[in-house]
């Protein structure tokens, strides 16, 4: 999903957006399908047992519940993983809404785990105790996060990780995305698109790249500010 | 051909054991690994009939190491599997060297019989 900054800005809400959810929603599925895989063997193995024990020996009390045990818990992880989709889903249901932004980064982390770990790569999330509430575009927070994370993932260095920090400065939410990088003098794609959703959320971000280490600062107005 | 050695390689890591744990259970000696880098070392310490490999896998991914694996085992039968939710496993093209391309999730019968294929298909003569 490269920036194509040829199309017109509707065109790219349209065009990203879209691919935004195809992405999110394409490495989703293939966790259902490793989940169902994964349940599929292991009742498998149940019946596997169950037969032999006709002609063996009995299928005892403890393999029984050690099999359902893993059962139970690929079926937790399945869960989850529904809940995690569905919140995102539900993020496009409203222009503006106040939210954790905690949450919905560890919403993000948990969606983009797949695709971060096939590059062999980590996404690790630190923030703060309490809850900073903003009252943003949650969809388009997530999507900005998104192409930042993504445009550099194919230049972070092998088996280290992004970090994305979430703190509170003054009246923001300040999220900060950190990586090394491979080489020192990477161009990173100009993104029109990027700088245009950044705008939509009352935000305003600082990118820097020194000495094979990137960072980019996304600061967006805290709602609870006055609290 | 009812034993031989496998070699699953799947990131995934209970499902790759469980279904080590029934190819066993059918006396086929099935031995896993969750990398590339896992799996090269196995192929070093023990020797097999034929490999299984997702062609998902983090950082080296499953085509490029059907390439290695052929480089120092050129005679080493290798199917692939994909997790891809959707279409049949004809959609994706299956790489170049394997004998079969297989789409998750796996049916037993017949990936044991597609194993058994692949590798009286490999043996000389």
């Amino acid at each position: 999903m490269n920036p194509d900054n040829s199309k017109t800005l509707p065109d790219q809400f349209l065009y990203q957006g879209l691919g935004f959810f195809g992405a999110i929603t394409a490495s989703v599925t293939h966790e259902f399908n490793n989940i169902l895989g994964t349940i599929d063997q292991l009742s498998g193995l149940l019946e596997d047992l169950t037969v032999s024990s006709g002609q063996e020996k009995a299928i005892s009390e403890d393999q029984i519940n050690a099999i359902t045990g893993r059962i139970s818990l690929q079926t937790e992880r399945g869960l989850t993983l529904v809940k995690q989709l569905n919140t995102f889903a539900h993020t496009s249901d409203h222009k503006a809404t106040e939210f954790n932004v905690y949450n919905a980064l560890e919403n993000l982390q948990a969606l983009m785990k797949r695709l971060v770990s096939t590059q062999k790569k980590d996404l690790i999330l630190t923030g703060p105790g309490e809850e900073i509430l903003v009252n943003t575009n949650a969809f388009f927070l997530l999507q900005a996060l998104f192409l930042i994370i993504s445009r550099i993932l194919p230049l972070v260095v092998s088996d280290s990780a992004i970090e994305m920090t979430l703190c509170e400065q003054n009246d923001n939410a300040v999220i900060t995305i950190k990586a090394r990088l491979n080489g020192a003098l990477i161009e990173l794609p100009d993104d029109r698109y990027l700088g245009q959703l950044i705008s939509g959320l009352q935000g305003n971000s600082k990118e820097r790249f020194d000495n094979e280490l990137y960072s980019l600062e996304l600061r967006v107005p805290r709602s609870d500010a006055s609290v | 051909m009812d034993n031989f050695r496998v070699l699953l390689i799947d990131d995934e890591e209970e499902l790759v054991s469980t279904l080590a744990e029934r190819l066993d259970y059918r006396g086929i000696s099935a031995d896993y690994a969750i990398s590339g880098d896992m799996a090269l070392e196995k192929l070093q310490e023990s020797s097999y009939d034929i490999v299984l490999i997702d062609l998902k896998l983090p950082g080296l991914s499953g085509d490029e190491l059907l390439t290695v694996i052929h480089k120092s085992y050129p005679n080493l039968p290798a199917l692939m599997i994909t997790g891809h939710g959707s279409g049949e496993a004809g959609d994706f093209v299956k790489p170049e060297g394997a004998y079969s391309l297989l789409q998750k999730p796996i049916n037993i019968s017949a990936l044991i019989e597609k194993m058994k294929e692949a590798i009286e298909a490999n043996e000389p003569g």
